[in-house]
């Protein structure tokens, strides 16, 4: 599985939104757990387009999403 | 610039490629003499089987650049891409699981295009399959009510457009590649096909289109991304029904692009 940032729903809203670099093609938006909590892939941390993020997002705990599996979105 | 002027600048290549190239230019990206002849030679051909003038949008994720990529050759409208999926020049754009992907920007209910209730299609090309196929993951989607969707299933893709219910799987492996599509050619008609050749169809009621956009690499719940697929997709498109005829020809132009791009 994939490595993944947490975020909680506070930093998640800090960080959603269009890329100052590029606001028409390129945007962050964390994705909900069931518990309340976001994640986020790790490779926007070597995106350029999200320089702006890179220093607050790094400091932010990461996982396995295998780890996560009780709490992923649900499937429909 | 005149008419005239404008096909000397352009070496003849057709108007609609110009215009694209002109797009990607104001995007602050270029596009060499080599995309250029490729784009447009199946833009021309797109034209000449009558599939063009049945799209709303067009993308060669397969292209250059991002720049190049995120905007469609129909429309010249830009996706985005969300959660930083992995641009690879000639190739494609690859999702994460449960987070990037690419939003088409494309709301089918808003878009006053071709695609409609009852005369709708979709598509994208696979460059590389889904690497946990189990239903858990979407190439395509736009679903909250209505089920417009391709779902990379356990053993099979599972494919519908415009519809209350979800449909039984067609009998395409989940490994596919290529060209994965689906058309919509009246109330009770739809169509899936594979590389452009018929797999299955079903009789399910359409129903009022979706008022959200479609993602590529994701569903899309009600507005929510989720379920986003590893795949690598080299092209997406929406538009009008496609009859089968039209599907064999877009494979068959788009296969010959993605052939000329290094696509398998």
């Amino acid at each position: 599985m994939s490595a993944v940032i947490l975020l909680s729903a506070t930093e998640a809203v800090a960080v959603a939104g269009p890329s100052s670099e590029a606001p028409l093609t390129a945007a962050l938006q964390p994705v909900a757990l069931t518990d309340g909590r976001f994640i986020l892939g790790v490779d926007v941390l070597a995106d350029p387009l999200h320089v702006e993020h890179r220093a607050l997002l790094a400091g932010f705990p990461q996982t396995d999403l295998a780890s996560l599996t009780s709490v992923l979105p649900v499937a429909r | 610039m005149t008419p005239a002027m404008r096909l000397i600048l352009l070496g003849g290549y057709d108007a609609d490629a110009g215009f694209w190239r002109d797009a990607v230019r104001a995007a602050g990206s270029d596009v060499s003499p080599f995309q250029m002849g490729r784009t447009s030679t199946l833009i021309t051909s797109l034209k000449a089987s009558g599939v063009w003038f049945n799209l709303d949008r067009l993308w060669l994720f397969a292209a250059e650049n991002a720049t190049q990529a995120l905007i469609d050759l129909k429309a010249r409208a830009t996706a985005t891409a969300v959660n930083s999926p992995t641009f690879t020049a000639n190739r494609g754009y690859k999702g994460s699981h449960l987070s990037a992907y690419i939003n088409s920007n494309f709301n089918p209910s808003t878009a006053g295009g071709n695609y409609t209730q009852n005369g709708a299609s979709y598509g994208l090309w696979v460059e590389t399959a889904e690497s946990t196929p189990s239903g858990s993951y979407r190439y395509m989607g736009n679903d909250s009510s209505n089920y417009s969707e391709v779902v990379a299933g356990t053993s099979f893709l599972s494919m519908q457009i415009n519809q209350g219910a979800p449909a039984a799987a067609t009998t395409i492996p989940s490994a596919s590649t290529g060209l994965i599509s689906v058309s919509r050619s009246g109330a009770t008609a739809t169509a899936r096909y594979l590389n452009g050749a018929l797999d299955s169809t079903t009789t399910l009621a359409s129903i009022a289109m979706p008022n959200n956009n479609f993602n590529i690499l994701a569903g899309n719940n009600a507005g929510t991304a989720y379920q986003q697929s590893d795949a690598r997709a080299a092209a997406a498109f929406m538009g009008g029904n496609l009859t089968a005829l039209q599907q064999a020809a877009l494979y068959a132009q788009l296969r010959t692009y993605m052939t000329a791009v290094g696509v398998a």
